[in-house]
């Protein structure tokens, strides 16, 4: 049979399901798990050593504890340890002592035994099952609590199991078994915590109807027998009442026989805008200062209304109430609570039994949520026979403790299970019931998304607004149109758009570095070059003897800095080359020579040797400058060493200097012969000439003596405070007497050596002595002082 | 008599210390807390001992030792072993294993007449163990768990066991050891009891996680305090059942 749904309220549908009815089999938790606890409680106060003489892993039994202890040293044990760790059946002892002869098992013991276990899943049969019950078995553990669950049922299913698998009986059997009491177990404790109850009827289907509906939570019946009389009474009392209540939002209703009665919704602003909650507990939590703001007070007052509103509806359906079987309400938070029970005459008795919290989450409070809320609970969902139940009936994964079983939550683990708003007949033919499940998965899938959604984006989806674009681009886009699409608008706005060209030419600052290609792309290049630059020197005729003799010269010469042999050298070529010119010119009078032409030297041909590089990419230049020898540099560069020459590196023979007297050399010479080279290249920063060299070091000089200056200020200026220092330290070590005669001496002096001080008395002079004081006036003995005060007194 | 302790703001108290009957041995740590306490509850009677092995401080997890003997890993260096031999009673034997699984106490679970361990552990390893710690050596598992020495802790008066522990295994586990177990959690739910509390025949340190029904199991398990398991029973009654449901 099909899952269905029927209506609580419709007497004959009611009446066919529950014809017989029991709770069903998942639903008989309650005594069962209080069992348990006593046996809990029973082994703890036990606590003893178990006397057991058996290998659970081996599936042996010992004689005696001698036995057992041996047993758990040997191989065979182990073997069977690791086979049940790798989810593999034990082997008994006469088969282990077969492989053990076979040498199957060489090596069991050991941490060195690595990839024997593989080697034996090969020969030994495959597992069972038990990797997935272990699964199971991890999933159930729930609570903190540090019991184990036990049962008598259990401990002799227990010992019933080791005596078959003592005689042999086949393992994965056993396992099926487990597994399938695990889910049973699994079901129990799901069910059990279930917001429905679970009843089969005599025709052995399954169906649920919402708990709320039985029971208070309070008064959950001990027995089965009072569940079931509590079930067939929900059918009869059908008048029920659902209020609804959150967020300034009221609806509620009462239904007769699935029929709306009468029913009200009401909204106020109570709500804080953006921070949520509501205003009394706002000014509850700021106690004493209350918000004064207008929104504020608006609130405050809304709130109230609301409260006296709802009572009022309240109180004008109190005969609806009355006669209601039930009050099914929700009312979320101490604020909403208060609305239906708090008050001098609540609208509603705390404790009275009808009353029921909704079971499941609910939207915002409108009438069209009371009637689904009304649909929901209303509905009697039949599984089907029991074994359909427990293989459909999922087990949802674990929640926190403090989230209930929501409706949501089961209906999306079962796709057909979703109540619609609708009353089904009991008996509809096929094709509606098709329809129906087409419609009712479609459902689901879309609450499914929905509640997916709900968890990913919290803000309601918005149009991004239209604002006018800025002047500017509106005007240019316009213009833009126009030229599109000039046919079919006149020239509405007369901006011009102006097009420039502008080339920007960076070549004349780039060109010093113009040959430094990163050497990987080079390399490329270079290859087919170096190819044919080969052909052309394998064309080139054999340098002849003295151009080969001046290379050497000039290498090593270059490499040692010597300018002797270098300008010996250079003389020599230099010779030869007036030699061949006169011989050259003999030839073109007519005259004979005994010289062959071509192998004339020529002022080309030490040029090009000048400018040869070693494997390096030095020139003799490079050598030169970077030996710092400033002769053969000016020489090399007055022959005509090119300064742009590259080495490997990319450095200039300028670049490749050390020291600064070696650069200025190059410096100087582009100033000697500014149209000798190219020297863009070069790197030379430009250059440099005497009367340069001469501001420098009078500039140098200048800043020398300012510095020499400065120094003997500063050295003056230590010397006074020195002094100071002194003084100060000397005065400072006088007694106090000292340093007022010292003051007072230094005030004579200032004063050109006059008597300062004279006794007031007779006028002598006091200098060097202590005076004594009376009045500011000071005298030279007391005597006068003492003839002072007489005269004074008199 | 269990106490409660923390390491640095970690309950897992078994990581950082090793008790045993005749000494005790605390991870060097910032703080002087963990130390105290246990030096307030045990210093009386054994050594406390301030000590890293291999330079770490979860020493719990590195050694093994009961009151006749220890074994450290073979990473212990020479200055550590020194000053824990100086420091240990004279009539502890003090051993360093070559042994692949390193981390002995995660591999073997003892007290002071028999010790379970991991079933790949070598086998000279074993004979130094039952030399040392003059113990009767088991390979067994826990709860289909190799790690013997993570998911039980044991004593002479009990043991508590990982708490998925079958019955049938906890029978013959109690009858290999001849000490009555229990399955049990530590530090509100902890499954791996040996590193949340360490325990000898008098005393126990817990994480501070640890609840109170917990505790009350470890303190009759291990017979702690003098109450009998039945006393416990009739007054923790309600707590436990609440916390069943």
């Amino acid at each position: 049979m099909d899952h269905q749904v029927f209506r609580i309220h419709n007497r004959d549908d009611f009446v066919n399901i529950t014809k017989g009815i029991k709770v069903a089999q998942c639903m008989q938790l309650k005594s069962a798990s209080a069992l348990g606890v006593e046996k809990v409680l029973c082994q703890l106060e036990e606590l003893v050593v178990s006397d057991s003489l058996s290998c659970s892993f081996c599936n042996t039994v010992f004689e005696d504890k001698a036995q057992q202890r041996l047993h758990y040293k040997l191989d065979w044990h182990r073997y069977n340890l690791k086979q049940r760790l790798g989810g593999l059946k034990s082997i008994s002892e006469g088969n282990f002592s077969l492989m053990a002869d076979k040498d199957d098992v060489s090596s069991i013991s050991g941490s060195e035994s690595e990839s024997e276990n593989d080697d034996e899943t090969g020969t030994s049969e495959t597992g069972s099952s038990r990797t997935d019950s272990k699964a199971g078995n991890s999933k159930t553990t729930s609570s903190s609590i540090l019991i184990p669950v036990d049962d008598k049922n259990r401990k002799e299913e227990r010992k019933r199991k080791i005596a078959e698998s003592v005689s042999d009986s086949s393992d994965t059997e056993l396992d099926e078994d487990a597994l399938q009491k695990k889910r049973a177990q699994e079901l129990l404790l799901v069910a059990s915590r279930h917001s429905k109850v679970f009843f089969e009827n005599d025709e052995g289907n399954i169906f649920s109807i919402y708990r709320c509906l039985l029971h208070n939570k309070k008064e959950i019946p001990e027995l089965d027998i009072e569940m079931v009389a509590q079930a067939l009474e929900s059918g009869k009392n059908t008048t029920w009442t659902v209020i609804m209540l959150g967020g300034g939002h009221f609806a509620a209703a009462v239904f007769q026989n699935g029929i709306p009665v009468v029913h009200k919704t009401y909204h106020c602003y109570t709500v804080r805008a953006k921070q949520g909650g509501s205003q009394s507990s706002r000014d509850n939590r700021s106690a004493g200062t209350h918000p004064k703001s207008a929104g504020a007070s608006l609130r405050r007052y809304n709130e109230a209304a609301l409260i006296q509103h709802i009572q009022e509806i309240l109180e004008s359906w109190t005969t609806h109430l009355v006669s209601s079987s039930l009050i099914l309400y929700r009312a979320v938070g101490p604020q909403n609570r208060t609305v239906l029970f708090g008050g001098k005459n609540p609208p509603l008795d705390k404790n009275d039994p009808r009353l029921r919290p909704l079971p499941f989450p609910t939207r915002r409070a409108t009438f069209n949520e009371v009637k689904r809320v009304y649909d929901i609970l209303s509905s009697l969902e039949v599984y089907g026979s029991a074994t359909e139940f427990t293989d459909s009936f999922p087990i949802s994964p674990k929640q926190p403790i403090r989230k209930k079983v929501s409706k949501v939550d089961i209906l999306d683990g079962i796709p057909e299970s979703t109540p619609t708003s609708e009353i089904i007949p009991p008996f509809t033919n096929g094709a509606v019931d098709n329809e129906k499940s087409k419609r009712m998965s479609q459902t689901s899938l879309e609450r499914q998304y929905r509640s997916l959604k709900s968890h990913i984006d919290r803000a309601k989806p918005r149009k991004s607004p239209r604002r006018p674009l800025p002047d500017i681009v509106a005007r240019l886009a316009q213009s833009s149109s126009e030229s599109e699409s000039d046919d079919d608008s006149g020239p509405t706005n007369e901006v011009p758009l102006i097009e420039q060209s502008l080339e920007m030419d960076f070549n004349e600052h780039l060109q010093a570095f113009q040959d430094t290609v990163p050497r990987y792309i080079k390399a490329k290049k270079g290859r087919r070059q170096k190819r044919k630059s080969k052909k052309e020197k394998n064309d080139e005729p054999s340098p002849n003897a003295s151009l080969y003799n001046l290379k050497q010269k000039l290498w090593t010469a270059c490499k040692l800095g010597d300018i002797e042999l270098l300008s010996s050298a250079l003389e020599s070529a230099l010779s030869e080359i007036q030699r061949c010119q006169s011989l050259e010119e003999q030839l073109a009078n007519g005259q004979e020579i005994n010289e062959d032409p071509t192998n004339f030297m020529k002022m080309d041909n030490v040029v090009k040797l000048v400018n040869e590089s070693n494997e390096e990419g030095n020139t003799p230049l490079h050598l030169a400058a970077n030996g710092g020898y400033l002769k053969v540099v000016w020489s090399l560069l007055e022959i005509g060493s090119d300064p742009c020459n590259k080495n490997k590196k990319f450095q200039t023979p300028y670049t490749a200097t050390v020291d600064k007297e070696t650069r200025n050399t190059f410096r100087r010479f582009m100033a000697a012969n500014p149209n000798k080279f190219d020297y863009t290249k070069s790197q030379i920063p430009g250059p440099l000439t005497d009367e340069m060299e001469l501001e420098l070091a009078e500039k140098k000089k200048l800043l020398k003596k300012a510095k020499r200056e400065k120094e003997k200020i500063k050295k003056k200026e230590l010397d006074n405070q020195r002094q100071e220092e002194a003084l100060k330290k000397r005065f400072l070590n006088l007694s106090d007497r000292e340093k007022r005669a010292l003051a007072a001496e230094r005030r004579i002096m200032q004063q050109g050596g006059m008597i300062f001080s004279r006794c007031f008395e007779c006028g002598t002079d006091m200098t060097n002595q202590i005076p004594f004081e009376y009045n500011a006036n000071r005298f030279c003995s007391m005597v006068c002082l003492k003839s002072h005060r007489g005269v004074k007194q008199n | 008599m269990a106490v409660r302790v923390q390491f640095e703001n970690n309950n897992e108290v078994g990581v950082f210390s090793k008790l045993t009957n005749s000494y005790c041995l605390v991870a060097i740590g910032g703080s002087e807390n963990f130390y105290s306490v246990f030096e307030a509850e045990l210093a009386e009677t054994i050594p406390v001992v301030h000590t890293s092995i291999a330079g770490c401080r979860i020493i719990g997890r590195l050694c093994v030792g009961n009151k006749n003997g220890m074994l450290v890993p073979s990473s212990t260096t020479d200055t550590e072993l020194q000053h824990i031999r100086n420091s240990l009673p004279d009539n502890v034997k003090l051993q360093r294993v070559e042994e692949r699984l390193s981390a002995l106490g995660n591999v073997i679970a003892c007290n002071d007449y028999v010790a379970l361990v991991h079933p790949d552990l070598d086998r000279e390893t074993e004979e130094i163990l039952a030399d040392t710690l003059n113990v009767e050596v088991f390979r067994q598992t826990v709860a289909s768990n190799v790690l013997v020495g993570s998911y039980c802790v044991l004593s002479n008066q009990g043991g508590l066991v990982h708490p998925q522990t079958s019955i049938q295994d906890q029978d013959e586990l109690s009858s290999l050891l001849q000490v009555p177990l229990v399955a049990g959690t530590i530090n509100r739910g902890s499954e791996v009891i040996a590193a949340g509390m360490v325990v000898n025949d008098w005393a126990s340190f817990c994480g501070t996680d640890t609840t109170s029904t917990e505790l009350s199991v470890i303190e009759s398990v291990f017979k702690l305090n003098e109450s009998t398991p039945a006393a416990i029973a009739s007054t923790m009654r309600a707590s436990l059942i609440e916390s069943m449901s």
